[in-house]
């Protein structure tokens, strides 16, 4: 199943492709500009931003397998802390559902945001290796937003900041605590295997 | 990948920064051994004192592809393991490499040997450290056999590496196998980490990084076992000898021969006709004789119908026996055989003479045609049986050395 809409730019009118029926922010591949979806229709977001092309085994639009299951990579935003860079990419399966997978120094981490359902208030109160209901915080960070390109679920600014705990289960499985300001949001997913990312046959 | 420049704090030499990725926290200045703090100005916090570089074909900055990924070495560390562990030399040398698509991997090498290690999220079903050599464990639903635990220390370091190493540091090894794979937690006082291994072909290894000299391979738990033309000759040998068995009965069973005479004397000289309708089989002849702690001689020619000779042969018959000190003894049989070919159809004559036969030994005669021997269907069951006995025993004795370090612990 594949969910679709069709709005035009408001800077050069070409058709949007859109593949989520929940996209709120999207490149046109036309023009370029960035473009705000909301209920009152498409309007030009703020700042424009290019990406610099690194190494990667993700691309946009150029689908991937994992464990037999089909991603398509549908959006792109990097994000910067402290000298360092990493990718999130805003990908959908064949059934049309959002996942977020964090590329950074060829650590894969696959997450779907889920109901915010932890005992955490505030991104202060998380210590390193803390537990967390059988968590461990492994990571704590910063991350500002350099720039983006496709289609995102959200709206974000660049420069935008936002911090972020990692936690960790010894088997793989991976939460990302979020905050952007007073609002929280938490994903849950794996750990995935660089040598086990494929091409895909076919998006 | 970009090459930055930056000078040692210490000694004023330059060290090559490889951009080896977000979690480099150390940088090891190849002149003076000082490890600078790559999150902190490079400040230094530790030096390596008069410690040489560890011989080895491979060079900080090379680069090559492993499994389809393109690395580059950006970082040694050398190892020395404590007593406990039996195998191999008491040196390694971990080689860090950086991929920018798919990050950090380790590059082992020890005794020429080389293993390709990576970090892995995943956890086997069982926990390691409480297992004995031998035990199974399940991971990413392949069974491993734990191998052996054991300590090691570092004893060098240079360029980038994702922690701070400082000399003499330990780290506490388990390993697991499944050659050529195999799986490791290590542990140190802050934290434990798996990581999944492999070994690799070093000849594809050199050509890809640039490496002309290439080293001989020792002794490595994760190097297969391979003998792959013996293997390969030990598996069709087992449908040879299966092939051999079955004929040496079939002919043992039906082609032992068809008797086309039997005659029965005690004479000294016996003359038997005999006629042959199948010369393209042997012909037997079985002499049965009743010698008793005696032995009889005989001179035997056959005669064809030209009067020509086309056999002779001299044969003995003798047997022994007797009691001696509790217990019977025999030596030697009453009975003998000879083949012989014939090449025509015809009728031929027996010529038995027994010049010494004064005690008038009763013998038998019997002649069989269209005989056919086993004997080299035999000889072939016993070359593959060889070949098959070869590989077992070659296994036998790499499993002993791959093992070997259980039986150590035992005699201590």
């Amino acid at each position: 199943m594949k969910f679709s809409r069709e709005i035009n730019c408001p800077q050069c009118g070409s058709a949007l492709p859109l593949h989520f029926t929940y996209t709120k922010l999207a490149q046109c591949p036309s023009c370029g500009s960035h473009i705000f979806l909301d209920d009152a229709g498409a309007r030009l977001a703020g700042e424009q931003s290019v990406l610099s092309q690194e190494p990667s085994l993700i691309s946009l639009n150029e689908s991937f397998s994992y464990a037999h299951k089909v991603y398509t990579p549908r959006g792109h935003v990097r994000y910067k802390f402290k000298r360092f860079i990493w990718d999130e990419w805003w990908l959908s399966d064949r059934n049309g559902n959002g996942y977020w997978l964090s590329v950074d120094d060829g650590d894969y981490i696959l997450e779907k945001e889920i109901p915010f359902d932890l005992p955490i208030y505030s991104f202060k109160k998380i210590k390193l290796n803390q537990e967390i209901q059988g968590w461990n915080v492994t990571e704590l960070g910063e991350g500002e937003c350099l720039g983006y390109e496709g289609e995102l679920p959200e709206f974000l600014e660049i420069g935008e900041k936002h911090q972020y705990a990692h936690l960790s289960k010894t088997d793989g499985k991976m939460m990302t605590i979020e905050f952007f300001g007073k609002t929280k949001k938490l994903y849950s997913g794996k750990w995935l295997d660089a040598y086990d990312i494929r091409k895909a046959l076919s998006s | 990948m970009s090459i930055q420049a930056l000078t040692c704090p210490n000694c004023g030499g330059s060290i090559d920064i490889l951009g080896g990725g977000r979690q480099v926290v150390s940088l090891t200045c190849k002149y003076c051994g000082c490890v600078l703090d790559a999150e902190d100005d490079f400040k230094i916090l530790a030096q390596f004192k008069k410690v040489k570089i560890p011989p080895s074909p491979f060079r900080i900055g090379m680069q090559g592809e492993i499994k389809g990924v393109k690395f580059t070495i950006i970082g040694i560390v050398a190892y020395s393991c404590s007593v406990g562990r039996t195998t191999g030399e008491d040196t390694w040398i971990d080689f860090m490499l950086f991929s920018p698509t798919h990050g950090y991997a380790w590059l082992s090498y020890e005794e020429g040997v080389l293993i390709f290690s990576r970090r892995t999220r995943s956890i086997p079903s069982q926990n390691m450290p409480r297992l004995s050599p031998k035990e199974k464990l399940v991971f990413e639903g392949k069974t491993y056999k734990f191998y052996e635990s054991y300590f090691a220390y570092v004893t060098f370091v240079q360029g980038e590496l994702t922690w701070v190493a400082r000399k003499n540091d330990r780290v506490y090894i388990f390993e697991a196998i499944r050659p050529p794979f195999g799986l490791s937690l290590e542990r140190t006082k802050n934290e434990s980490e798996y990581s999944i291994s492999e070994y690799l072909k070093a000849k594809d290894v050199y050509e890809s990084f640039g490496v002309s000299r290439e080293v001989s391979e020792g002794f490595h738990p994760l190097k297969p076992f391979s003998a792959p033309l013996l293997k390969a000759f030990s598996s069709v040998s087992a449908v040879f000898m299966a092939i051999s068995a079955v004929i040496i009965l079939f002919i043992l069973i039906f082609k032992s021969g068809t008797t086309v005479r039997e005659d029965f004397f005690s004479s000294r000289s016996r003359q038997i006709n005999f006629h042959i309708d199948n010369p393209k089989h042997l012909v037997e002849l079985e002499i049965h004789s009743n010698v008793n702690n005696s032995w009889v001689y005989y001179d035997i020619s056959v005669i064809d119908e030209h009067n020509e000779e086309v056999y002779s042969l001299g044969k003995e018959i003798s047997y022994y026996h007797g009691y001696e000190g509790g217990e019977s003894w025999s030596e030697g049989s009453t009975q003998a055989s000879a083949f012989f070919k014939v090449s025509k159809v015809g009728n031929y004559l027996l010529l038995f003479n027994a010049p010494e036969n004064r005690r008038g030994v009763a013998t038998q005669v019997i002649i069989k045609e269209g005989v056919i021997r086993p004997y080299y269907f035999v000889w072939l069951f016993i070359f593959f049986f060889a070949a098959s006995a070869l590989y077992v025993i070659r296994y036998a004795s790499y499993r002993a050395k791959l093992w070997k370090h259980l039986q150590d612990d035992d005699d201590d």
